[in-house]
């Protein structure tokens, strides 16, 4: 069993990450982080709660984190709103409207509450007194981890592997540079990206070659539980916004960023192309800023992260498929 | 018709290869060439510029340009910070990309009174016809020109720039030289409202110059021939050491691509309209950045993502075979 | 003899009034009035420009300037300036700079060679050393300087209107001419000639009062008068939006430039010191002064307090040279 903590901004698809991780027999999820991001971080720890919750799990802690950047909103035109591209989308499935990023997620309430401890303090608490190491699974903003980390840098030999969604290589979102979770912290990334723990950083261009199709969504929905018809329900949601929105060069399919990560702890072999790459993440005003950078020199620096970009689609519907159906353990 | 151009280099090696191409074109008429700080300070890519034009007889004005990138030097830690490269020996000689002086008679000639930012001001606002800009060091020139007259735009056909990177940088982990240097040159150049054709790293390591392709332009026994040969082979002797290509015993000869893509745009492949911007910071400064996204920002440059390196030798042997001036 | 002069002017009520005092001023020749975008854009700064040099019927040449600065507006990412603010006075709108001067319209263009390439001309040409006196964002000299950095060597001093140390306009930290192009007013500072900054400082102090504005008009000329009605539009505006220590009066800044160049000891507490332009960041196009007692080295002179008493004494007795009665 690999433990893992979480640091997410649920968010659809870090519910459909997590309701996966929950499942999943050979990881134990010890602790999920929230942070701000999809959206606000009081509605990412709600969400939080009621994703593990529709995964059957009310026990495990739920820590709330930065309500916003490290340092990014300090500066006046580092503040300045991007034109934010209209993106979010929705569907209807059997004539309810199921949409790709509500404020709250159309899930139960658990009657558990979030812990007092912030994120960034839980880090520092648990990862300086544990004596196995851990795995943390980062699927939002960088800043619960960005702060842990400066107040104690040692906290990166605590870590057995940090598997990161964020940052693109030949692909952006929210500006022509930058993919979200870099982009809305992008000082906290650079400090996680140069902590020194294993990095796997599964980029934009790894979610997006492993976007879901139809048959993945029909193949999910006919397992009928909660994990599998949410998930389901997202990949039409998706499927459709991308289509209207951001047409991926396999027409009508939709990528659920985050659960890459968990489906790549489950079975590493999803990942198809992983290269080791020496990264850094801009921080600064104008045009780059949150831009992930890859030394492309033909002499380029000391690798600090494996990179990856590319993944294979049918093997992460069949893992999130064997996961939510209950017989995850075939590939363990 | 010939398609009238003025070239601006900042010569260095593959900077003289590409102005003995448009000089020795029969379908460019070469109307001037303004020298820029970049390879090497602007007295010495000025002396150069003269060298060349001299060495082939062409009655071709020069103007003198920037000595400094528009605005980067203003901030000390924006200077560019020169590693000690260990120097590349071949035959116990130093090799250099671009040595100090190309090594063929020292300018008798001399360059205009003018700088080639008025030049540009003056020479366009006169232009009967649109001319093409070909810009193969940093851009500090032809922004300079934009700012002091935007409405010289409507005489200019096409601004070709040699500049910028998409897979491959070479100055810093992600930008390009040219670029780098000058790099709110670079920006207001390529969104001056011109059509810009930029033409990367991408595009010029692909069309290549190999050791046999300057044995080619050594047998065509002609003054450029045998120049354009002494300096490729400097070059790929530089490349190997410290930036081989995926072609091996090569070198990109980065400028001379421009020149070939005005006498045949097919020389530059996979050619795509995209919106190209500027990094001016931090790491991405200098960088040639390409919005990747569906919903891309307004289209601004034409981006060469490979180039030919069959056809890219064929138009440069082509051309030294026209030199009347024959090698030694 | 008198002071060869080159005027580069965002005109502009406080321009006009510092046009009119140069060409009246038996001190200076004034060569050639350079434009440059700033308080409005170009166009209107060179129409405005234009409209006075005809009705002063001055024979000096117009250089038309550049329409932005060098790189400040290259990314989407820069803090809008505030627009200029109209004060409603006696039921009609009063604004610090109008877009048009209240004058005829212009007869005559503008030559035709940019500002920076007739800087880049006129210096390498000339055989003495000429006082350049920018009082609007920095651009063209900017340009000057980076085509011909040689050109420092024919400057006689650049007495720049811009910057502030306690005192700052478009926003916390920076006045408008040198906060709308940074990066011309650092190329300045570092040029190697001598740099006289006037800030806000030295202007504020040197205000002219609605007393000082009586004082124009009886003198009756058409400058005077003209003068008079620009100082008081800026009073009304002063008052409303940023009252000075006096009460009834403005900032005349561009005119203290061409004071100084008149009688040096208008500008009373005159520094040297190492001036250095913010260039990004909230420091973006804030004066910096080097204060420690081992300051960098000293690259220019900081004006800090003037003397409005002498600043009206001499602006009264230029436009009682002119010889257009009001």
């Amino acid at each position: 069993m690999r433990k893992i903590i979480m640091d997410v901004d649920t968010g659809t698809d870090d519910a459909i990450a997590i309701m996966a991780a929950v499942m999943a027999p050979q990881i134990e999820v010890a602790a999920l982080c929230t942070v701000h991001g999809n959206t606000s971080v009081s509605n990412t720890t709600k969400n939080t709660l009621r994703a593990a919750f529709a995964a059957g799990r009310e026990d495990i802690p739920v820590y709330p984190g930065a309500a916003g950047p490290m340092v990014k909103d300090l500066s006046e035109v580092r503040r300045i709103p991007v034109p934010e591209p209209v993106l979010g989308g929705t569907a209807e499935v059997d004539g309810v409207t199921v949409s790709m990023n509500p404020d709250l997620l159309p899930l139960p309430d658990p009657s558990c509450a979030p812990q007092a401890t912030p994120a960034p303090l839980y880090y520092l608490e648990f990862l300086r007194t544990t004596t196995e190491k851990v795995t943390i699974v980062a699927t939002g903003a960088l800043t619960n981890l960005g702060l842990a980390l400066s107040l104690d840098p040692m906290l990166a030999e605590k870590i057995e592997e940090l598997v990161i969604m964020g940052g693109g290589v030949k692909k952006s979102n929210i500006t022509a540079s930058a993919e979200a979770n870099f982009y809305k912290d992008p000082e906290a990334a650079a400090i996680v990206l140069q902590c020194g723990a294993p990095i796997t950083l599964c980029t934009l261009d790894a979610t997006h070659s492993c976007a879901l199709t139809e048959s993945h969504e029909r193949r999910l929905r006919a397992i009928g539980n909660t994990a599998a018809v949410f998930t389901a329900n997202d990949v039409r949601a998706r499927r459709e916004s991308y289509a209207r929105f951001q047409p991926l060069e396999r027409a009508g399919t939709a990528p659920i960023h985050d659960a890459l990560c968990i489906a790549y702890l489950i079975d590493p072999t999803v990942l198809t192309c992983v290269e080791d790459a020496a990264c850094m993440v801009e921080c600064s005003e104008g045009i780059g800023d949150g831009r992930l950078q890859v030394d492309t020199r033909s002499f380029h620096a000391a690798p600090n992260v494996r990179l990856v970009t590319q993944a294979d689609p049918d093997k992460m519907c069949d893992i999130l498929a064997e996961v939510f159906s209950g017989r995850g353990g075939v590939t363990g | 018709m010939k398609r009238k151009i003025i070239l601006d280099v900042d010569t260095g090696s593959d900077d003289a290869v590409a102005i003995m191409s448009a000089v020795l074109s029969p379908d460019l008429q070469l109307e001037a060439v303004c020298s820029v700080a970049g390879n090497k300070d602007i007295d010495k890519t000025t002396e150069n510029t003269l060298r060349v034009i001299q060495l082939l007889g062409a009655d071709v004005p020069v103007y003198r340009g920037c000595r400094e990138p528009l605005v980067k030097f203003l901030c000390p830690d924006r200077l560019p910070k020169r590693g000690a490269s260990k120097p590349v020996l071949k035959d116990g000689k130093e090799v250099q990309m671009h040595a100090d002086y190309l090594d063929i008679p020292a300018a008798v000639i001399r360059e205009q009174a003018i700088s080639a930012p008025e030049f540009y001001v003056q020479y366009l606002r006169a232009a009967k016809e649109p001319v093409t800009i070909v810009a193969v060091g940093p851009l500090t020139n032809v922004a300079m020109a934009l700012l002091l007259d935007n409405s010289i735009l409507n005489k200019i056909e096409e601004i070709v720039v040699m500049g910028g990177g998409y897979n491959i940088t070479n100055t810093s982990p992600s930008a390009e030289f040219n670029i780098w240097y000058d790099p709110e040159a670079a920006q207001r150049v390529f969104h001056c409202g011109a059509k810009v054709t930029i033409v990367p790293l991408d595009a010029t390591h692909a069309a290549c110059v190999t050791l046999e392709d300057c044995a080619r332009f050594r047998a065509l026994g002609t003054v450029s021939g045998n120049f354009a040969a002494e300096l490729c082979e400097q070059r790929i002797t530089v490349h190997d050491d410290s930036q081989p290509l995926a072609v091996p015993h090569a070198a990109a000869v980065h400028d001379a691509v421009c020149v070939a893509y005005l006498i045949d745009p097919s020389v530059l492949k996979d050619v795509r309209h995209v919106h190209c911007d500027v990094g001016f910071r931090d790491f991405c400064e200098g960088q040639t950045i390409l919005d990747p996204r569906y919903y891309t920002e307004e289209k601004n440059c034409y981006f060469a993502f490979d180039g030919d390196r069959f056809k890219f030798v064929d138009i440069l042997c082509d051309l030294f075979a026209r030199d009347k001036k024959a090698g030694r | 003899m008198a002071t060869k002069v080159i005027l580069d002017v965002d005109t502009g009520s406080d321009d006009a009034v510092a046009i009119m005092t140069a060409a009246l001023s038996p001190e200076i020749d004034l060569v050639a009035i350079c434009t440059t975008w700033g308080n409005q854009a170009i166009e209107d700064t060179t129409d405005n420009t234009l409209r006075l040099v005809d009705a002063m019927g001055l024979d000096v040449p117009v250089y038309q300037g550049c329409d932005t600065a060098m790189v400040k507006y290259l990314t989407n990412d820069y803090v809008e300036n505030r627009p200029h603010v109209p004060v409603m006075h006696n039921g009609k709108p009063v604004i610090m700079h109008a877009k048009h001067l209240d004058l005829p319209e212009a007869v005559t263009r503008p030559q035709n060679v940019p500002a920076a390439c007739f800087y880049v001309d006129y210096l390498r040409k000339a055989t003495e050393k000429i006082t350049l006196i920018p009082v609007g964002p920095l651009t063209n000299l900017g340009l000057a300087l980076r085509i011909a950095p040689d050109i420092a060597e024919h400057i006689e001093q650049i007495v720049v209107m811009g910057g502030g140390s306690k005192i700052t306009n478009c926003n916390p930290w920076g006045e408008s001419n040198i906060w709308h192009d940074p990066e011309a007013a650092q190329i300045v500072a570092e040029c190697g000639a001598k740099v006289v900054w006037v800030p806000l400082d030295a202007t504020h102090r040197a205000c002219i009062t609605m007393e000082d504005c009586r004082r124009f008009r009886e003198i009756g000329t058409f400058c005077a008068k003209f003068a008079a009605e620009q100082c008081e539009q800026r009073i009304i505006v002063h008052n409303a939006q940023q009252p000075l220590d006096i009460p009834d009066a403005a900032a005349v800044h561009d005119a203290l430039c061409v004071a100084y160049v008149i009688d040096p000891t208008v500008l009373t507490d005159l520094r040297h010191c190492h001036v250095e332009i913010g260039l990004a960041g909230y420091g973006e196009g804030q004066t910096i002064v080097d204060q420690r007692a081992y300051p960098l080295e000293k690259n220019g002179y900081f004006a800090y307090d003037a003397d409005r008493f002498k600043f009206v004494d001499i602006l009264c007795s230029c436009f009682a040279r002119d010889p257009q009665k009001a």
